[in-house]
């Protein structure tokens, strides 16, 4: 066992934090949670601008707006820094390709991944803020982790 | 019914301390040939075109105009400059600010009536409509938007405070290189750099009819009336081609929070009194709705 | 949560304290995702299905490496597991996420110009108690930046990695959710006549509001249902507020906003004493979903005079 469950949390900054919103949504069906700093104890707090919570699959990111005008990255697939991965089952890997297509999701892959790795295929893409994302189908799905959160 | 229209706004209702002194301002403010006044016990009402001011007597005026609570008033472009001059001229003073609604980003006048209320004096080529927007802090800019849009179905015109530029503006005002109207910045100490943080107020824009409400989340406190309360002053009223019991049946189907709660919350409260609804929002800014016959 | 001041810049000995506070040791699974929200409540399908690894350019494979087992508690799988042409190294987490490591000569922790980038990780309160104990072994520069929006039984720590990049690990022990007791026994709060319909009155020795309404009066427990926060009234409001994570409520507990689904504020009875006074028995909790009006204890309706 591993001294640690998981990841929590990502905080990352879009030149807009609506818009980026909007696409975590839209394109990869986010759950609007709240909004910190939309309140005047959080304006008094020095908070900046509101930074709207949303989770996909349940995992939190909050979006922050940038601090300068920085161009896109030239290519959907990077780390410059970080990435951010999901999973999907196998079989549904096929349609989430499908459907970046038709939403026109600018992307790279699938890229297949070697086959003694806990990855199987991934897809590369970015978020309104040049920020990378992987969708990726994993090897290991059948293996029983700790839950990511246990029920109350 | 179908969804609840307002079609634009009816009136202002504003307190002053002194009607004879309110009722010079506004005549400098108006002149004599948009419309006239109207005297009626502890009120007085300027009534121009199909739109009206009215002024009751409050010994301690609410003007929140420590969070930057106004109303634009249309004057005709030709007349601005020397309409902002005969009030300096009078004693009171103008400052030149701009705001963050698309049709404010050039600076207007700004000045203070006597009881204290802000009156932005808007440049128009329709100046036959006397309101032109109506602006209110709120302490929850989150719940705000969901009652100016889904409540209320004001139409979207615009965010402000949500982006790198904006903020980038907001680092300009810090610096002395923005006229941004005061309560449109602040630059409150972060409780994380523990320096000050020069940020736009998230403001939403939200255009009913001919006119818009402006909404901004504020950095001062608002001391509320108590919820109880749902008529007040200061106060925008609405204008609906709806019957009272459309618009009475409408708000209380409505249930608005940003999240989902267990108890039957998120309803609005209101009064209906003969034509008239009554409502405010969370943040205690009163409304009215001016019902068809 | 907002974690893009340098590590060296200043900080609060509150933010410095707070970073040293640990949690009772035990190896209950997090319930919380931080920050309030519940993680996997709101698992429709979706573009994507769960949450499945981090990747991390960093100078040297060896040395992050190393960090990430030994500091931070992950396994280490093994290197060259997936299609990337530069050294990495692939790292997992109990619930099954994986932290790839790729190894870069150009490391760019937080591109320019972007804002408040961080990632957060989960931990039990026994792998946190380890980790603070790791940070101080190898003299890692730890602080919290929340630290004012701490509820009991949330601790979280701000710290970066070799390469700069900003990391906050959270742990929402049991303690966050526990229903917390006074243990003061009944307290007395004065004569029932001397509160009007609306007014709330704190005592502080119990960590109760006793609020009078029309229906009667409520004894509202000051610990807020989300975790365990102290609410404090919002008198300009008309309202309830736990400063922690934005919960409302109103005069009667009903949570009203801030956070999703949690329950109205719990109650203790309220019995009057036969002077009329109003007596809170701080000894029994009464969990509600929300006010209903016979949960309301009516004053007798004549004050007996001595």
């Amino acid at each position: 066992m591993a001294n640690i469950e998981g990841l929590n949390h990502t905080g990352r900054s879009v030149p807009d934090v609506r818009t980026g919103e909007q696409f975590y949504v839209d394109v990869l069906g986010a759950h609007h949670c709240n909004t910190i700093s939309s309140a005047t104890e959080d304006v008094r707090a020095g908070r900046g601008a509101p930074h709207p919570c949303n989770t996909v699959a349940g995992y939190l990111f909050v979006l922050f707006p940038h601090q300068d005008d920085i161009p896109l990255p030239e290519s959907p697939r990077g780390e410059d820094g970080s990435r951010i991965g999901f999973s999907v089952s196998r079989q549904r890997f096929d349609d989430v390709v499908a459907r970046a297509r038709d939403l026109e999701l600018p992307f790279e892959g699938p890229v297949q991944h070697p086959e003694h790795g806990p990855f199987g295929e991934s897809l590369y893409f970015t978020d309104p803020g040049g920020n990378f994302m992987e969708v990726c189908w994993r090897r290991d799905e059948e293996v029983a982790y700790n839950p990511l959160v246990s029920k109350k | 019914m179908g969804p609840l229209q307002l079609e634009g706004f009816a009136s202002v209702v504003l307190d002053a301390a002194d009607l004879r002194a309110t009722r010079e301002f506004y005549s400098l403010l108006f002149g004599s040939d948009r419309g006239q006044w109207r005297e009626h016990g502890r009120r007085v009402t300027f009534v121009g075109g199909d739109q009206s001011v009215e002024f009751v007597r409050h010994p301690r005026p609410r003007t929140l105009a420590h969070a930057g609570q106004h109303v634009g008033y249309r004057i005709p472009r030709a007349e601005i400059g020397r309409v902002a001059d005969s009030l300096a001229a009078s004693g009171f003073e103008v400052n030149r600010w701009h705001e963050d609604h698309p049709s404010e980003r050039d600076t207007t006048p700004y000045a203070k009536d006597p009881s204290g209320n802000i009156v932005e004096l808007v440049p128009s080529d329709h100046a036959g409509t006397l309101i032109d927007h109506y602006y209110v802090p709120v302490e929850d800019i989150e719940h705000a938007e969901l009652f100016y849009l889904n409540a209320l179905r004001g139409q979207l015109d615009t965010y402000f405070g949500y982006s790198t530029a904006d903020v980038s503006q907001a680092h300009r005002w810090s610096e002395g290189k923005d006229s941004a109207a005061p309560w449109t910045r602040n630059a409150y100490v972060s409780f994380r750099t523990h320096e000050p943080n020069p940020t736009p107020a998230a403001q939403v824009f939200t255009r009913f009819g001919e006119g818009y409400v402006g909404v901004t989340l504020t950095g001062q406190r608002l001391p509320e009336p108590p919820e109880e309360f749902l008529k007040y002053t200061p106060r925008l009223v609405f204008r609906s081609s709806h019957a009272p019991h459309e618009v009475a049946s409408y708000l209380a189907s409505v249930r608005i929070s940003p999240v989902s709660l267990r108890y039957d919350g998120g309803r609005i409260r209101f009064r209906r009194e003969g034509r008239d609804i009554f409502l405010r929002d969370r943040s205690g800014n009163f409304f009215q709705i001016a019902c068809a016959g | 949560m907002e974690t893009a001041a340098p590590a060296n810049g200043y900080r609060t000995t509150r933010q410095l304290e707070k970073a040293k506070e640990l949690p009772q040791a035990s190896d209950a699974l997090p319930q919380y995702g931080g920050h309030g929200y519940v993680p996997g409540s709101r698992q429709e399908e979706g573009f994507v299905d769960r949450i499945s690894h981090l990747v991390l350019g960093v100078g040297s494979l060896d040395r992050s490496e190393h960090f990430y087992n030994d500091v931070m508690g992950m396994d280490i799988v093994g290197r060259g597991l997936m299609a990337e042409q530069r050294p990495h190294a692939v790292l997992r987490m109990n619930t099954g996420c994986m932290l790839v490591l790729v190894e870069d000569k150009n490391v760019v922790p937080r591109r320019l110009g972007t804002n408040a980038v961080h990632h957060a990780f989960t931990m039990t309160p026994n792998q946190y108690r380890r980790l603070l104990e790791k940070v101080k072994e190898h003299e890692i520069d730890v602080w919290v930046d929340r630290a004012q929006y701490l509820a009991e039984g949330e601790f979280n720590v701000n710290f970066r990695d070799p390469d700069d990049h900003a990391l906050e690990v959270c742990c929402d022990a049991p303690e966050a959710s526990e229903v917390i007791l006074p243990n003061v026994g009944t307290i007395d709060c004065g004569p029932a006549d001397s509160f009007k319909v609306g007014d709330v009155k704190l005592f502080k020795e119990a960590d109760v509001f006793l609020v009078r309404v029309k229906e009667g009066f409520l004894a509202m427990s000051r610990w807020c249902t989300h975790m365990n926060g102290r609410i404090i009234w919002n008198r300009e409001h008309w309202r309830f507020q736990c400063p922690y994570h934005h919960a409302t409520f109103d005069r009667c507990g009903n949570a009203t906003g801030g956070q999703p689904d949690i329950d109205a504020l719990r109650l203790y009875p309220v019995n009057f004493s036969p002077e009329g006074h109003a007596l809170v028995d701080t000894s029994q909790v009464i969990h509600r979903a929300c006010f209903e009006p016979q949960q309301a204890s009516k004053p007798p309706k004549v004050a007996v005079t001595a």
